[in-house]
């Protein structure tokens, strides 16, 4: 074996660089797209089972690139969340498509509007809505916890699995209760996903007002969080 | 070839959503794409695609042509070029494991109808009745809501009940239907694209496109096999209203 080989040999299980380093955040591009399908959180262990294997050692530089790479042609943000071991990431669209939806066709558009209601009912509620009361309220919608629906199917498993997975809704137990009672939230991707001034134009609209300042106190809540968005962005 | 802008952006977003988008809305999407952004809009739909290609390049992705094996429509898919896509779709998690199994079991029965009258096609009843085959058991009213959504997704097209395959199929899935039906895969003898849907030849048994075949006998009266030059049977149609009975054009 030539020197050379060696030494190229010794690098694979070391830190990736230059060309190589490329290659492989190409890779981790690919694999992203194809499991944001999903809409679930990639994890670093997954990227690392998958793509990775013997280069774990280089996730944060890799991840660095495929970021970059992600931003520049795809036009999306990779988000991290979560902490530590629990470490994963999501991809948020950095695009404004108010005016793309025609031609977008978003698969699932009908459970993008569940998802949009659910999200105004919670909003609205001051950022938390029981159990009890979202279903009341979407009961008058004619969507039932327990009945089969014509386009959702089952809305449950929908509402508490499918959204709650996706990071949409974030559902946790009221401790102390009997029988069990949840409280439900904004999810992660809904805040990066829905920005709050389209909740308050779309209720703005549907109650005929003039302006989105007369919902006082949610429209200081969607003007703190555009300040913190500006900050960070 | 020019830059890659914002508008570029916009239309790699929609074929990601959407998978395939014919060539006319296309053309119109662009338009309205670089009317959006501001962006340079006079370089043709081919530049506009080849500038997204060379960037998708390095990522294994690729906007691919190609046409609609039924109405010879032109259509752009945007294709992973990473093998073993069956697989992919699993992990992508938009189909469980008995649904690929169903989507596999339809890939069958459309690959292995070469040999009869209606090469290329499959019935949506025969389809159906695969259902019970499957381990576990699909019931026919899931099986039929399954169909809807791959001819919704554009997996395949519903001609009034004839299933045939889409290109987002064959160009997916290129290279397993080549291994998992090796021999029964043919390419057409005018294009060289693999071709199901079609016509062929009652001596040798070649295969060619509708759209190739309307192409390729157009200043003829008496076709010839491109391949043995044995005479092309009278079933030849020329493409048109007759041979196309999607629902769009009823």
């Amino acid at each position: 074996m030539s020197s050379q080989a060696q030494t190229s040999q010794n690098r694979a299980s070391d830190k990736l660089s230059g060309v190589e380093l490329e290659r492989k955040a190409n890779e981790v591009v690919h694999f992203v797209l194809i499991w944001e399908q999903k809409k679930i959180p990639i994890k670093r262990a997954d990227i690392n089972k998958h793509v990775l294997k013997d280069h774990k050692s280089s996730f944060s530089d890799v991840i660095k690139v495929v970021a970059k790479k992600l931003e520049k042609v795809f036009g999306i943000k990779l988000v991290e969340i979560g902490e530590g071991a629990k470490k994963a990431y999501m991809l948020v669209n950095t695009l404004d498509h108010s005016e793309t939806s025609d031609v977008m066709k978003w698969k699932d558009n009908s459970k993008r509007g569940l998802l949009f209601t659910i999200l105004t009912l919670i909003f609205m509620s001051g950022n938390s809505i029981m159990d009890g009361a979202l279903w009341h309220s979407l009961k008058r919608l004619g969507i039932e916890k327990d009945h089969s629906h014509s386009v959702f199917g089952d809305v449950k498993k929908l509402i508490t699995q499918e959204f709650s997975r996706q990071m949409y809704l974030d559902i946790s137990k009221v401790p102390n209760c009997d029988p069990p009672q949840y409280e439900y939230r904004w999810g992660q991707r809904a805040f990066h996903d829905i920005p709050k001034r389209k909740i308050l134009e779309f209720v703005t609209k549907l109650y005929d007002k003039s302006d989105i300042m007369v919902w006082k106190s949610q429209y200081q809540d969607m003007i703190a969080d555009e300040m913190n968005e500006q900050q960070s962005g | 070839m020019s830059s890659y802008k914002t508008a570029h952006i916009y239309f790699l977003q929609t074929i990601m959503s959407r998978g395939i988008i014919s060539h006319t809305e296309c053309a119109r999407i662009c338009e309205k794409f670089c009317e959006l952004t501001g962006d340079d809009g006079n370089s043709t739909l081919q530049d506009f695609i080849g500038t997204i290609n060379t960037q998708l390049l390095s990522f294994h992705f690729k906007v691919r042509e190609s046409k609609r094996e039924d109405t010879g429509e032109t259509v752009f898919v945007l294709v992973s070029m990473v093998e073993n896509v069956l697989n992919r779709l699993v992990i992508n998690g938009n189909y469980s494991r008995v649904e690929m199994d169903f989507f596999r079991k339809i890939l069958d029965l459309i690959v292995l109808s070469s040999d009869t009258d209606n090469p290329g096609c499959a019935s949506s009843i025969d389809i159906l009745n695969i259902a019970d085959s499957l381990t576990p058991k699909l019931s026919k009213s899931d099986a039929k809501k399954l169909l809807s959504r791959l001819v919704n997704d554009q997996w395949f097209y519903d001609n009034n009940g004839m299933i045939v395959m889409s290109p987002r199929s064959i160009l997916e899935l290129e290279h397993y239907l080549s291994v998992a039906h090796e021999g029964c895969v043919k390419s057409c003898k005018l294009c060289n694209l693999l071709v199901f849907y079609g016509q062929s030849c009652e001596h040798c048994n070649a295969c060619i496109h509708n759209f190739c075949a309307a192409q390729g006998f157009k200043n003829t009266t008496e076709p010839k096999c491109f391949s043995c030059g044995h005479a092309w049977p009278n079933k030849y149609k020329p493409i048109s209203g007759a041979l196309i009975s999607g629902k769009e054009h009823r």
